[in-house]
């Protein structure tokens, strides 16, 4: 039932030296970046607990920000469509492009575009589509998937991207860092320049004043949605805020969070098509807001916090199991400590188990997050789901046997005559595990997985309860 | 030394049947800071692990045996930050809509230390007076480090070891990739992670690898004893008792 | 497909909010509409700033400009900012056409540099977005702007805290000034700068002028010259906008 590979994947992913050495670079500079970032700010890390509560304030009034929202863009000469679903949001995009006879459309990086995989339905169309974030460009030139929400060409090393470059731009070799930039910002400009319409997604909005954000370091969305003749910005319905006094503390965090910046390179707040007397901006600019199972998020006041996210990347950026496995394994648009809670409520409990499994449950992640999500505690829930069942969700049992054994377990600890009894057992049984200096180095069943490899530490002859009975107890009597 | 305290020993589970030195190790600590203790024979386990599995129930009900053994002591103190996390923050949201339990919950939780903090924070005893000649690592545990905010406490107790040396080794906060069921469910994951964990102790050169949860050092030690390394896992307890 | 409108959409969201059909809050009812005494004091802080407070402000900002590899000087006139950038023109090469040329806003600050006449001397002619003519002329603006190798703007403040220039898209200051060419230069007055972004955020939303005029179709903010780190983490100005950036302080 599981459609993901996410233990293949996984375990690919430990094997290449490359990936592991580019991800523990990642973490050791932006991760640790971030922490030092959080404790300089005037107001502290505290402040990531000031907008956890600007953001839920913000998703408790959804219904009343978006109407804002679009009354704002409309009077901007604006145009706002609401999708429920991912196809329907493609319909919309479709039409437009055929409205305005677009040939060629240039992308900046968006998570929820590769949600809804509007890349394929756009080709389908005949519609050239160009990535122009500079690693979502690679990965789109070598026809993978981003591994990364902020960094999706982690997995690439310079030399691979040297040979990349030299087949498909057909640029002389080189491994230059610099030059292979050159040589991306000199084909990406022909594009930006001949373009007919500028594809974005939207980081905050602001129901205020009628306006999307769009946030990047490089330019490029900044090129993309000021050169090509429509603006088309794709929006997480969850991602707008009441007021500009929001956009302050948000702003700041999100650059921190992703990148360990006080501030990203750009920031644009886009409210409209261009004004007459303007050389430049598109002429047409309309936004999508997007459903796509959020709702139902939403309405789950158990899940409702997830979406405070804001999609910075900064979770992935010190989880141990992101940075071991990678972005691959999570087999969706998102990756890491986000993505092992949004993918099982977007695409089913049952279909992600192994997202909600497969985690240590540490909580660097929450340290991390700039609006304070309490990751652990939401992939705590999705287990609960798995072992018991969800009418709300769907979710089936995932184990019969582990439900069996955790009922035998309760009955076991509810007695401890019964416990010690089960304990004496087992002492004698493990006499027939193989040993490695004293540690057991086999264990049968579901024990194999630890000592493929490690070794175990056996059980006492006695326990430490009934030590402390024979010799303490009745000494301190005494 | 003497106290009026009395402290109410919680065991974990693991301590209880796979460590008993560590709990006899905390009882000779109290013995020696003169501090009586009382440790119920009738205890099992917190509910941590099914808890963490998504079996509410199971959880839910070891959680209400735990409260009605422990729930009228003074002082309840446990070597394990996992499990002292598990009563302090999960038990409020097992019984999150059921106020009588959720009550009881969080005044047994109010109760509950782990046995560095317990010395330090409460007892006021940073020097147990304790000796081991050697260079000791220090890992920080998760749910003791983020759960609880126990990270100095430790430390100052195994600063005053006499002849120890603390040698803080790199990314000590770094989870060691137990996680409970995680480490027998996607054991190549979780061998990639203990495995840096591994590697960073043996780089910083100590002889004795320590913390404040079996559950960590038991994975520990468990691939240093694979991979046939030299350095020790001791529990702090068994560091402050001799 | 399930194709729905905006009523059914927000209909959706109440249902999961919970939300009673006799609700009937509106923005109004839930943001700060009217400034309160913190924000008021701000707003009179920042107008009540001496010379020698702008100045403290200054280096502020030159000093965090250097880790963006943003370059924020002093210039004691328009003349010696006008030298400077005839300097930098002279100097750099252009990257897209084979002839130097320069764009620039058409804005009172950057007008009284009276550029044409200091890159005459090298014979570097410089555009500015002819206001009077029809959309066609306007368009060929951008082609001048990406044959370009410097931009000439201003701006409508500085931050001193993050080094990040704001600027709203007006009429005459066309957005692509400050991201087709290879450098980007932007001219401002030592007022213009602010201590961090909670005074721009006071500002844009309480300040009367700013309230009038509003965010317009298109507000940026620019911290340093374009950036990526996208091939092994190795950092690279001018990914996609300008590979330079100066900012120049007019001190008179
Ligand atoms: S969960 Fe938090 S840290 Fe992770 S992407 Fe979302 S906002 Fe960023």
């Amino acid at each position: 039932m599981n459609i993901l590979n996410y233990k293949s994947e996984a375990e690919c992913a430990i094997n290449n030296p490359v990936l592991q050495k580019a991800l523990a670079n990642l973490q050791e500079r932006i991760g640790k970046g971030t922490a030092q970032g959080y404790r300089e700010l005037p107001e502290g890390p505290e402040l990531r607990l000031k907008a956890h509560a600007i953001r839920m304030r913000s998703i408790e009034n959804l219904d009343i920000l978006l109407i804002a929202l679009a009354d704002g863009i409309r009077k901007n000469g604006g145009h706002i469509h609401f999708a429920y679903d991912g196809k329907t949001a493609l319909k919309h995009c479709l039409e437009i492009a055929r409205k305005h006879n677009v040939k060629l459309a240039v992308k900046g990086k968006s998570m929820l575009t590769e949600e809804i995989g509007l890349n394929h339905a756009l080709n389908d169309a005949g519609i050239e589509t160009v990535e122009t974030d500079l690693g979502e460009y690679i990965i789109q030139l070598a026809g993978e998937k981003p591994s990364h929400i902020i960094a999706p060409a982690i997995h690439k090393t310079k030399e691979q991207i040297g040979r990349l470059f030299q087949d498909k731009l057909g640029i002389a070799y080189t491994d230059d860092p610099p030059a292979l930039t050159r040589a991306a910002r000199k084909a990406l400009r022909e594009k930006f320049l001949q373009a007919d319409m500028g594809i974005s997604g939207c980081n905050l909005a602001c129901a205020e004043t009628g306006h999307i954000t769009t946030v990047s370091n490089e330019g490029n969305i900044r090129m993309a949605t000021t050169l090509p003749k429509v603006h088309v910005a794709f929006m997480g319905m969850e991602r707008v805020t009441a007021d500009l006094k929001d956009h302050e503390i948000l702003f700041r965090l999100l650059a921190m969070g992703a990148a360990a910046q006080k501030m990203a390179g750009y920031v644009s707040y886009i409210g409209g098509p261009a004004r007459s007397g303007q050389t430049d901006g598109p002429e047409a600019f309309h936004l999508i807001v997007i459903d796509n199972g959020r709702s139902r998020i939403l309405a789950d006041t158990d899940f409702r916090e997830m979406l405070c996210c804001i999609r910075c990347g900064g979770c992935l950026n010190v989880c141990p199991v992101y940075g071991k496995i990678g972005g691959h394994s999570y087999g969706y648009a998102y990756s890491g400590p986000v993505g092992a809670v949004v993918n099982p409520l977007l695409m089913g409990i049952n279909r992600a188990s192994d997202l909600c499994l497969g985690e240590s449950l540490c909580g660097a992640c929450m340290e991390a997050c700039p609006v304070n999500i309490d990751i652990p505690r939401m992939l705590l829930l999705l287990r609960a789901k798995l072992a018991q069942g969800d009418k709300t969700w769907d979710v089936k049992v995932k184990s019969r046997v582990e439900q069996v054994s955790f009922a035998a377990w309760s009955c076991l600890i509810q007695s401890r005559p019964l416990y010690d009894l089960f304990l004496k057992t087992a002492y004698h049984g493990q006499k027939l595990l193989p040993r490695n200096n004293k540690m057991i180095s086999r264990l049968p069943f579901a024990g194999k997985g630890w000592t493929q490899s490690r070794d175990l530490q056996p059980l006492a002859e006695q326990s430490f309860i009934s030590r402390f009975k024979d010799n303490f107890a009745e000494k301190q009597n005494d | 030394m003497t106290s009026t305290k009395t402290v109410t020993l919680f065991v974990q589970c693991l301590v209880d049947s796979l460590y008993p030195q560590v709990g006899e190790a905390m009882v000779a600590i109290f013995n020696k800071l003169g501090i009586s203790m009382n440790c119920p024979s009738d205890q099992t386990c917190c509910g941590q692990p099914a808890f963490n599995a998504g079996y509410r129930k199971a959880a839910r009900a070891a959680a209400k045996r735990f409260i009605k053994i422990f729930e009228n002591s003074e002082s309840i103190v446990c070597p394990s930050g996992s499990c002292v996390n598990m009563v302090k923050n999960h038990y409020q949201e097992l019984f999150e809509d059921d106020v009588k339990w959720l009550e009881r919950a969080v005044q047994t939780g109010q109760r509950t230390y782990e046995l560095s903090q317990y010395i330090t924070d409460i007892l006021k005893i940073e020097d147990v007076g304790a000796c081991c000649n050697g260079k000791i690592t220090y890992h920080d545990s998760c749910h003791l480090l983020r759960g609880l905010g126990i990270s100095e406490q430790p430390r100052r107790l195994i600063r005053n070891i006499k002849g120890a040396e603390l040698i803080e080794m790199l990314e000590s906060d770094r989870c060691c990739g137990f996680g409970g069921t995680f480490s027998v469910k996607y054991p190549v994951i979780s061998t990639a992670m203990v495995d840096d964990k591994v590697h960073n102790i043996i780089a910083s050169g100590a002889d004795i690898v320590t913390g404040c949860d079996i559950s960590c050092l038991m994975n520990i030690q468990g691939r240093l004893n694979r991979i046939g390394s030299s350095v020790k896992t001791l529990h702090i307890a068994q560091l402050l008792a001799d | 497909m399930i194709e729905i409108g905006q009523a059914e959409f927000i209909g959706n969201i109440k249902k999961a909010l919970n939300r009673k059909d006799s609700c009937k809050q509106t923005l109004e009812d839930i943001i700060q509409t009217v400034p309160n005494s913190d924000d008021l004091k701000l707003l009179e802080k920042i107008k009540g700033r001496d010379n020698k407070i702008h100045a403290a402000l200054f280096n502020r900002l030159a000093e965090n400009g250097k880790s963006l590899n943003m370059v924020v000087t002093m210039k004691k006139d328009a003349q010696s900012a006008a030298a400077s950038i005839a300097r930098i023109a002279a100097q750099k090469n252009s990257e897209w056409g084979d002839k130097k040329t320069v764009v620039a806003w058409d804005h009172p600050l950057v007008r009284s540099l009276e550029l044409s006449t200091h890159l005459q001397a090298c014979n570097i002619p410089v555009h500015y977005p002819d206001l009077k003519s029809g959309s066609n002329q306007l368009k060929k603006f951008s082609t001048q702007a990406a044959d370009s190798f410097i931009g000439i703007t201003s701006a409508d403040f500085c931050i001193a805290q993050t080094a990040t220039l704001t600027m709203k898209t007006r009429v005459g200051q066309p957005r692509c000034v400050s991201l087709l060419p290879s450098i980007h230069i932007a001219v401002i007055k030592p007022g213009q700068i602010l201590s961090d972004l909670k005074e721009l955020y006071t500002l844009l939303k309480w300040d009367s002028d700013e309230q009038t005029e509003g965010i317009t179709d298109c507000m940026t903010f620019i911290t340093g010259p374009s950036k990526t780190a996208d091939i092994e983490a190795t950092l690279v100005n001018g990914a996609h906008g300008p590979k330079e950036l100066y900012v120049f302080v007019l001190n008179e």
